[in-house]
């Protein structure tokens, strides 16, 4: 049986009955031809296949594929390898997010994670506490350095106010407008990117 | 008009010099995409894709076998029809006679010179073949579909395939050993002319 024959011998055989070996690899074939009748065997089973295959029966065309016109205009390519409108609002909507992400470390500077923020929020409230203690010991004691630090982030804080105020009467700052609005923005195109890419899949899914 | 020129034709936007490679080429096409897919209707869709995808691509075309290159646009049509029903199976509307239901009418194979006898063993031979090919994996039944069904040679095959011609021989040589032990099964089904003699070899 062909099954007792080795996977290159049955490849061997294969080759050898539409003729792609070399003249001296057919020689040698047909020598182990006659010294191996396992091989002889299985080498009329693969021609007997080959030959049933090859008298399978071809199917009429049912109808004509000739184009018409219309076929070929009516069908628009789609641009980019099949990618749907939904593939591009994803991306386009995750490279602005990038785009304000960047603008928002650009205006506000790299989040700290509850360090600095809260820093600056204390800050007064620190200072006011500090304020009796300053009257009582007058001249006597200089404030603490935290205090100190806190005083100036707030001077910084009113004077980006001042500043801001003086802007939002003059004229657009980008700065400001990403300090205050781009985390809304970066969650609402977070929304649309994530949205947008589940509708592109769930269309790829249904074609 | 030869075939170089009808493509010089359909690559300046020709439509009818493209149709008269689509009436040499649809039939070859349409039994390709028969045997990889089995299902009729499935192939007439995709040859019909694989026409329209191939007139808006032939000015790509550089030259070469165009049968080759027509026949690769079937191929992966069938490849993607494959992978689309692996994603959702679907229900055949067709009867399958291995659940015991009646063939269709096998109108395709009717041919006005022979008797309703030749005509039935015709049709449980191309079927006992269909069934055979539908059990290789689809890199395995694109060869044997080119070259033993199709008549391909190994170096065609291989452009139709993107691979290698060494590929295309093993995959070819495990194909048909597979084939082989497959058809062994429906050997009593067949009629006596074309069932294997194999007996007769041991």
């Amino acid at each position: 049986m062909s099954r007792e024959l080795s996977a290159r011998d049955m490849e061997r055989a294969s080759a050898y009955l539409d003729d792609p070996l070399t003249s001296r690899a057919r020689a040698a074939f047909e020598l182990r031809l006659i010294s191996e009748p396992s091989l002889a065997r299985a080498l009329a089973e693969l021609r007997e296949t080959r030959a049933l295959l090859r008298r399978a029966p071809q199917r009429r065309v049912p109808r004509s594929f000739a184009l018409k016109a219309e076929m070929v205009s009516s069908v628009q390519k789609p641009l980019f390898g099949g990618w749907s409108s939904m593939n591009f609002v994803s991306a386009a909507a995750t490279l602005v997010l990038m785009l304000v992400f960047a603008g928002d470390i650009w205006a506000t500077g790299l989040p700290s994670f509850g360090a600095a923020a809260p820093a600056a929020e204390e800050a007064p409230q620190a200072l006011m506490a500090q304020e009796p203690a300053a009257e009582d010991s007058a001249l006597t004691s200089t404030p603490p350095a935290e205090a100190l630090e806190g005083a100036g982030e707030i001077e910084l804080y009113a004077e980006l106010e001042a500043d801001r105020m003086f802007k939002d009467e003059t004229q657009f700052d980008l700065r400001l407008f990403l300090a205050d609005y781009a985390n809304s923005i970066e969650f609402g195109l977070a929304v649309i990117a994530i949205g947008a890419g589940a509708v592109a899949l769930w269309q790829r899914r249904k074609a | 008009m030869d075939e170089e020129q009808l493509i010089l034709g359909a690559q300046q936007g020709d439509l009818d010099a493209f149709n008269r490679l689509v009436t040499s080429y649809q039939g070859l096409a349409f039994n390709l995409a028969c045997r990889l897919l089995g299902d009729a209707a499935a192939a007439e869709d995709v040859t019909q894709e694989a026409f329209i995808s191939a007139y808006r691509s032939i000015r790509s075309f550089r030259g070469g076998s165009f049968k080759a290159w027509l026949l690769r646009i079937v191929t992966n049509g069938s490849y993607d029809e494959l992978r689309r029903r692996q994603r959702r199976p679907q229900t055949p509307l067709e009867p399958d006679p291995r659940n015991g239901e009646d063939a269709p009418e096998p109108a395709w194979l009717a041919d006005p010179g022979e008797s309703p006898q030749e005509l039935a063993e015709r049709v449980e031979l191309s079927m006992a073949i269909q069934r055979c090919l539908d059990m290789l994996e689809t890199e395995f039944r694109a060869a044997v579909v080119l070259v033993d069904v199709q008549g391909m040679d190994y170096a065609e095959a291989a452009q139709v395939l993107s691979r290698p011609v060494g590929t295309v021989k093993s995959r070819l040589a495990r194909a048909r050993a597979r084939l082989q032990l497959c058809l062994q099964g429906f050997v009593e089904l067949l009629p006596d002319r074309f069932r294997l003699n194999i007996e007769g070899t041991r």
